[in-house]
């Protein structure tokens, strides 16, 4: 667009060329002509105008020389000589050269400029160089200040409005450079039959709060300042250590403006009423007036309240992988903190220890804050899901209501965003197998409208979202049925409703008697349960036939550290998620003879299926004559891990491993303990599954 | 009804630029090259606001407000001049006639717009 | 803007009431001026329906307000009819002309300006 501005320049400078050079040379023959004076001028003048609005500089530079030449002789300083007659024609050609060169890039001969100007310069009589004067202040970056409130007074000539000024234009102004309270004044009204009705007399009184600072205020007015009364006051500034006190007295403010004396003040104040009505009824002062210095009492009040609610919620913002960073680094500390903590246990001083338990102390409290900080309200992604919710519907013919609870949850930012897919994918599974069609829903004296509630709650370390909907609820028997047809349970399989409920996340499982787009072909919720447990999470159901489904997902708060119980199988160590564990109990000799082989435990009369974890890893040598066993629930089914020695709850910073062993069955990752040794984060799901998988 | 506006200038291409701009700004635009031209057009058509550079072949900026004003139809409109950093005593001479303000030149289209609407409300 | 019109009517009652209705700006300042005038003459009770304006600028505005002034120095009144008019209303406000007690002269506490009055 500017270059189309920038060609119509060009053209149009140079036939104000062509037309200079044939006044110029008019013009030395007739030296005395006016007219051809005013044309060379206005050549110039539009040249330089015209050539600094498209951004020729240099041209707009050059030409004001020779403009400021032609001033001189327009206004008879200077008379017309055939030297500079030649001057200006040179000029003229320098101008062309230069146009020229804007197009090819080609530098101009700026020795010829200099020349051409020294020679103007020498003519005019001005003795040596004055440089180019500053036109452009640079307009430093505003910083942002504190809010400041300016007490304004404007009072308009009686004429503003011959000059196309509308004062009205200027107040609206003053509005959008922040808060504003604006009170004519109509105290010098005449009686209507001596009003100009062309004229202006209100005056205003207006008070304005507003970052923008004073000079912004003073602009508004620029091209009324001179004529009109414009009093601009500070009155108060809303940094965060002035905002203690009661704001002025009433008196005091009108005192401040002028609008009363000390001697009137102090009349007033010797009765014992409320100052404004007074000071009106004693007919000190107009009631205008302290109308307007109420105004800024109360506006003042408005504007300090916003403060302190836009303080409280203020906020930065920093690129997540800052953040990252930091809770890297906070890792890193909790590990060293972890060897301060054993080295210092080692060594029995007591002064150590002591330092190390600050130290642990502390770093809980960096761990914990530095964690906060990435916690995000989990509201946005519910949003996302009403209109998910509004779009299936409509495409169903079902109508469905979506409610959400708890959308101020804080999440770890990364597991909110990992757990987008799972959440959209059991939302629209309830949708499409959960919520019936409005006449079916009716029929068993429900209401049309179906009902999804979406609720997070935090739990602990966890938080647990659930989506619930008023549906038809899991029909047990269809699930048998798949399931027996899908070869995932025997015929004869005795299994719990939890069990049975369970089957729909088997890998191949899907109810729906037709594919819809929606829900898809039955691949679904077993990616579902697998995602949720890569956020070490865990999915529950619950559903009543009839009544409809809940499905129970809960996810730790970070995924960064987690507490875990540090076990031991011969020389090596491995950390459990102690979200998953129950209990440990120990396991002798004598209990896995009883067994027979068959690895189950008896735990207060309950038979509990165990893990030996050992043979299951191949680490070569004999177990200890008593082991332990590390009970866990996963999805409601208590399985017990084989281990040699359980060692205690511990921190555990979690660092992802390898490319190469990042499938490596049953390790989810690995941390660095406190004496600079590796151990590994069990995946208890995955090596569950594994197990069953092969005993299936 | 889109508000018109008047650019009396002389120099084609900032006849172009103001025009272009105001059209961008939704404005409907009315060209003058030089004073003269100006108050016969202001005579047939109605305006909201008038933008004239100063010096002006014919009839200049000064002329061309001092005529607006004496207009019925003008008597009260915007009237903003266009000058150069140089010619402040013009810039009194400019309000003295009946302006309402100016923009110095150079200027960005969006000062233009700024001020257009400040004045235009 | 609309074109302005001033209408006078008067009921049976001897009330007097000036309909303002258009566009109401400093070119129609001159006419509303004498327009309010002759309706303060004729009548002690004055009603001016501005209900039906798509504009009013300062002159206006201050109009109005001069005309109050003056009614309640002859010991007349003048009301301000709004019907709920947004335009006049936001006009009134952006001017600063709302408040919440009436001028000096407002000693019957008829201000037009007042709010919840209107």
């Amino acid at each position: 667009m500017i270059d189309l501005h920038r060609q119509a320049f060009k053209e149009e400078a140079y036939e104000l060329l062509s037309e200079l050079e044939s006044s110029l040379l008019e013009l030395e023959e007739r030296p005395d002509d006016q007219d051809l004076i005013g044309r060379v001028f206005r050549a110039m003048h539009t040249i330089k105008g015209s050539g600094s609005m498209f951004g020729f500089d240099d041209i707009a530079s050059f030409t004001h020389e020779v403009e400021t030449v032609f001033d001189m002789v327009r206004n008879g300083k200077l008379s017309v000589t055939s030297r500079l007659v030649n001057l200006t024609l040179a000029a003229r050609d320098q101008i062309r050269a230069m146009l020229d060169a804007a197009d090819s890039g080609a530098a101009t001969d700026l020795q010829a400029s200099a020349g051409i100007i020294v020679g103007l310069r020498e003519l005019a009589g001005f003795v040596g160089t004055e440089g180019a004067k500053e036109d452009h202040h640079e307009e430093a970056a505003v910083p942002r200040r504190d809010p400041v409130t300016y007490r304004i007074r404007f009072a308009p000539p009686r004429d503003i409005f011959v000059t196309g000024t509308n004062p009205l234009n200027l107040l609206a102004e003053m509005k959008e450079l922040g808060t504003c309270t604006i009170v004519a004044q109509t105290d010098g009204f005449p009686p209507l039959e001596d009003m100009d009705p062309e004229g202006c007399y209100v005056y205003w009184d207006v008070i304005l709060t507003t970052d923008q600072g004073e000079n912004a205020v003073r602009d508004i007015f620029i091209f009324v300042e001179d004529d009109c009364e414009l009093k601009i006051d500070v009155v108060a500034e809303h940094n965060r250590y002035d905002e203690q006190q009661d704001y002025k007295k009433l008196g005091e403010i009108l005192l401040e403006r002028g609008d009363i004396t000390p001697q009137e003040m102090s009349t007033v104040l010797s009765r014992q009423k409320r100052f404004g009505e007074l000071a009106v009824s004693e007919g000190i002062i107009p009631e205008g007036k302290v109308q307007s210095a109420l105004a800024e009492q109360k506006h003042v009040k408005e504007v300090r309240q916003e403060k302190q609610v836009a303080d409280a919620s203020s906020s930065i913002r920093v690129p997540a992988d800052r953040l990252d960073l930091l809770v890297n680094l906070v890792g890193e500390m909790v590990t060293v903190q972890a060897r301060l903590s054993q080295t210092a246990a080692l060594r029995d001083d007591s002064e150590l220890v002591a330092i190390a338990e600050e130290v642990e102390r502390l770093t809980a409290e960096l761990r914990d804050s530095a964690l906060n900080i990435r916690m995000l309200p989990i509201g946005s992604t519910f949003s996302k899901f009403k209109r998910l919710v509004r779009d299936l519907s409509v495409e169903l013919g079902k109508q469905i209501e979506m409610t959400t609870e708890g959308a101020d949850t804080e999440l770890d930012k990364t597991v909110i965003e990992k757990l987008n897919d799972p959440l959209v994918h059991l939302i629209r599974n309830s949708i499409d197998h959960g919520i019936e069609l409005p006449e079916v829903r009716e029929a068993a004296g429900k209401p049309a409208r179906g009902t999804v509630h979406l609720a997070a709650v935090h739990s602990g370390d966890s938080v647990l979202i659930t989506i619930a909907d008023d549906g038809a609820g899991l029909d047990k028997e269809a699930i048998r049925t798949k399931g027996i047809e899908r070869g995932i349970i025997s015929a004869s399989a005795e299994l719990s409703e939890k069990e049975l409920f369970n089957l729909i996340f088997a890998p191949g499982f899907s109810t729906a008697k037709t594919v819809s787009s929606i829900s898809g072909r039955g691949v679904g919720m077993d990616v579902v349960k697998r995602a949720i447990e890569a956020l070490r999470g865990s999915i529950d159901i619950t559903s009543v036939r009839g009544q409809g489904t809940r499905i129970t997902v809960k996810i730790p708060l970070t995924l960064a550290i987690i507490e875990s119980l540090l076990v031991r199988i011969g020389d090596d160590s491995f950390m459990m998620p102690l979200a998953l564990v129950d209990e440990c109990v120990e396991l002798t000799r004598e209990d896995v003879a009883r067994s027979h082989g068959r690895n189950l435990a008896r735990v207060r009369e309950h038979l509990v299926p165990y893990i030996p974890l050992r043979q299951r890893f191949a680490i070569a040598g004999a177990p200890p004559d008593i082991e332990q066993i590390v009970i866990t629930q996963v999805n409601g089914v208590r399985v017990g891990f084989v281990v040699d020695h359980v060692l205690g709850e511990h921190q555990t910073v979690i660092k992802s491993l390898g490319r190469a062993y990042k499938d490596t069955e049953g390790i989810s990752g690995a941390t660095i303990l406190g004496d600079g040794s590796v151990a590994l984060i069990l995946d208890i799901p995955q090596l569950l599954q594994a197990v069953e998988m092969e005993q299936n | 009804m889109a508000k018109v506006i008047m650019t009396a200038d002389d120099s084609a291409s900032v006849r172009q630029m103001v025009t272009f701009t105001l059209k961008q700004g939704g404005y409907d635009v009315v060209e003058a090259v030089d004073g003269k031209d100006a108050l016969q057009k202001l005579a047939n058509t109605k305006v909201d606001m008038l933008i004239t550079d100063l010096n002006m072949p014919n009839l200049d900026g000064i002329g061309l407000i001092k005529g607006a004003r004496a207009l019925p139809t003008c008597k009260f409109i915007p009237i903003v001049m266009l000058t150069t950093e140089s010619q402040d005593s013009k810039k009194q001479e400019g309000k003295a006639a009946g302006a309402t303000g100016w923009i110095v030149k150079p200027f960005k289209p969006e000062q233009l717009m700024a001020v257009v609407k400040k004045v235009l409300g | 803007m609309d074109e302005a019109k001033l209408e006078r009517v008067t009921d049976p009652q001897g009330g007097e009431t000036l309909k303002v209705s258009g566009g109401v700006t400093i070119c129609e300042a001159s006419d509303f001026r004498e327009a309010l005038l002759a309706a303060l003459e004729a009548a002690p009770e004055v009603r001016v329906d501005v209900s039906g304006l798509t504009g009013m600028d300062l002159t206006g505005l201050q109009l109005l307000c001069s005309a109050h002034q003056s009614a309640v120095r002859r010991g007349k009144s003048l009301h301000i009819f709004d019907g709920g008019n947004a335009i006049f209303r936001d006009t009134a406000t952006g001017a600063g002309f709302q408040r919440h007690t009436g001028c000096p002269q407002d000693r019957a506490c008829s201000c037009i300006w007042v709010e919840g009055e209107r």
